[in-house]
C-alpha cells in the first residue's frame, strides 16, 4: 500500500502568488490558470512552496497550524487533505509516495 | 483634420471607396459603407475624431454593405473585417450598431497589446474608475450617467490594460445604451446626444450616446487605476456600496477578460498591479443616478 510521504508545490518560479488580506491569487505557469484561494489554502500552498523538497502531513500540518494560528486538531488536518486534493486537482502540488 | 471637418459628400465619397480612416484612441480604423444611416450615424457620433491620413497604418480595415440579393428584396447588412465575416447579417435598418458591434469585435479579438476586460472605464483627476460587468449589469448606463457628471470617458465596453505600465488607455467611442436606459439616459442628461433608436435587434432596441469631445480629444492620455467598481443595476432596488476583497475584485477582471488567458503570467502580474493601486467595490443601483453617481464620486480623492 502506497502512503503519502510527503507533499510537493511546483518550483516557486512556476508558481506567482498575491495575497490580499488573507486571501490569495494564484497563477500557475503550468496549465495557465488562475485560482482565488482562501486563507487556509492559501496557506498551504505557501507552506509548501517555501519547501521546495516536499514535506510531511505532519509536518505540513504543524506548519500551517502554526501560521493560521489555529490548534493543530483533527478537523484542521481534515480541510488540509481537502485543500491538498483541490491543490492536486489543480497541479498546485503533488504526492511522493513511499 | 477631423471627421466633423468633412463636407458631407467627401464623407459619403470616402465610405464608399477607399474607406474613411478613423483614429480610435491607440488603433486606427478604415470604415467603408454605402449605408445612409451608418453615414449619418458616423457623422454624428464621430464628428471630433481624428481622419487618419492615407499614408499612415490603420489596424483593420472594415466593411458594412448590403448582403448580395437581398439588397433589393429585404436589405440587410454583414459586417466585415478585410474578408472575414464574424457576425451573421442584420436587417439593413441596423447597419451602424453592426458597424460597433463589428468594431468592439476587431478590439477584443486582435488587439493582444493591451489586456482587455469587458467594463466601462470612466476618469477624473487622472484616476481611472474601471466598471467590469457582463452584459446587462448596467455599466454603459452607469458609465453615461458618470459621463453626465464630468467624468471623462475612457470606454463603455473595454478597459485597455497596457500590460507593460499598468495603465488603462482610452478608446472613446459612442456609448451604447439598451432599451429602458435610452430613455433614462435622456432624462439624466438632457444634452446628450442621443442617436436614433433601433429596434428589434439582438440586444433589443439600441441607440448611442456621442462621446464628449473633450474625452475624445484626450485619447491619447492614458490613466492611473484608481478604482475597480463591480456594478449591478436592479430597478427599484436601494443603492449599496460595499468594500469588495482585492482578491474577488481580481478574478471578478479575470472572469470579464476577452484575452487575459492569452497573456498568460505578465496579464496576471499586469492585472495584479492594477488592484494593488486600486480601492475595490461591490455596487448596486437601482433608478437613482444622481445618488449613484455621487457615490461613486465620493470614491475618489477630493
Amino acid at each position: 500500500v502506497n502512503t503519502v510521504q510527503s507533499w510537493q508545490a511546483p518550483p516557486p518560479h512556476l508558481v506567482a502568488v498575491r495575497e490580499w488580506d488573507d486571501e490569495f491569487v494564484v497563477f500557475n505557469d503550468a496549465t495557465g490558470d488562475t485560482h482565488h484561494l482562501g486563507t487556509l489554502a492559501g496557506t498551504v500552498l505557501l507552506v509548501l512552496l517555501d519547501h521546495p523538497d516536499g514535506l510531511s502531513p505532519s509536518a505540513l500540518e504543524d506548519e500551517v497550524a502554526r501560521r493560521v494560528d489555529v490548534p493543530h486538531d483533527v478537523t484542521l488536518d481534515a480541510e488540509i487533505r481537502n485543500v491538498l486534493d483541490r491543490l492536486a486537482e489543480w497541479r498546485l502540488a503533488t504526492t511522493v509516495s513511499a | 483634420l477631423i471627421v466633423g471637418a468633412l463636407a458631407p459628400h467627401e464623407l459619403r465619397t470616402r465610405l464608399r471607396s477607399t474607406g474613411l480612416r478613423v483614429g480610435l484612441g491607440p488603433i486606427a480604423v478604415a470604415i467603408r459603407s454605402p449605408f445612409r444611416n451608418v453615414m449619418q450615424s458616423i457623422a454624428m457620433h464621430y464628428a471630433a475624431h481624428p481622419v487618419v491620413d492615407d499614408d499612415d497604418f490603420v489596424d483593420f480595415h472594415v466593411t458594412v454593405d448590403s448582403a448580395g440579393v437581398r439588397r433589393f428584396v429585404k436589405p440587410q447588412a454583414v459586417f466585415r473585417v478585410e474578408t472575414h465575416q464574424p457576425f451573421k447579417p442584420l436587417g439593413a435598418d441596423q447597419a451602424f450598431p453592426l458597424l460597433e458591434w463589428g468594431l468592439n469585435w476587431c478590439v477584443s479579438a486582435f488587439c493582444h497589446q493591451f489586456v482587455i476586460v469587458h467594463a466601462a472605464v470612466v476618469e477624473r483627476d487622472g484616476l481611472a474608475v474601471i466598471l467590469p460587468a457582463p452584459p446587462g449589469a448596467g455599466k454603459s448606463t452607469l458609465c453615461a450617467a458618470l459621463v453626465a457628471r464630468g467624468f471623462r470617458l475612457l470606454s463603455d465596453e473595454v478597459a485597455l490594460i497596457d500590460v507593460d505600465t499598468g495603465r488603462v488607455v482610452p478608446i472613446p467611442r459612442p456609448i451604447s445604451l439598451k432599451n429602458a436606459a435610452i430613455a433614462t439616459i435622456a432624462g439624466f442628461w438632457p444634452e446628450a446626444k442621443i442617436g436614433p433608436a433601433v429596434a428589434n435587434t439582438l440586444k433589443g432596441t439600441v441607440a448611442h450616446v456621442t462621446a464628449p469631445r473633450d474625452s475624445v480629444l484626450a485619447a491619447t492620455q492614458d490613466a492611473a487605476p484608481g478604482l475597480v467598481v463591480v456594478p449591478r443595476f436592479r430597478a427599484g432596488e436601494a443603492m449599496t456600496l460595499e468594500s469588495l476583497p482585492k482578491a474577488a475584485a481580481f478574478m471578478q477582471l479575470v472572469d470579464n477578460g476577452f484575452n487575459y488567458s492569452i497573456h498568460g503570467r505578465a496579464g496576471f502580474e499586469a492585472l495584479a498591479s492594477l488592484i494593488d493601486a486600486s480601492r475595490c467595490f461591490r455596487f448596486t443601483y437601482g433608478g437613482n443616478l444622481d445618488e449613484a453617481t455621487a457615490a461613486i464620486a465620493s470614491l475618489l480623492p477630493r
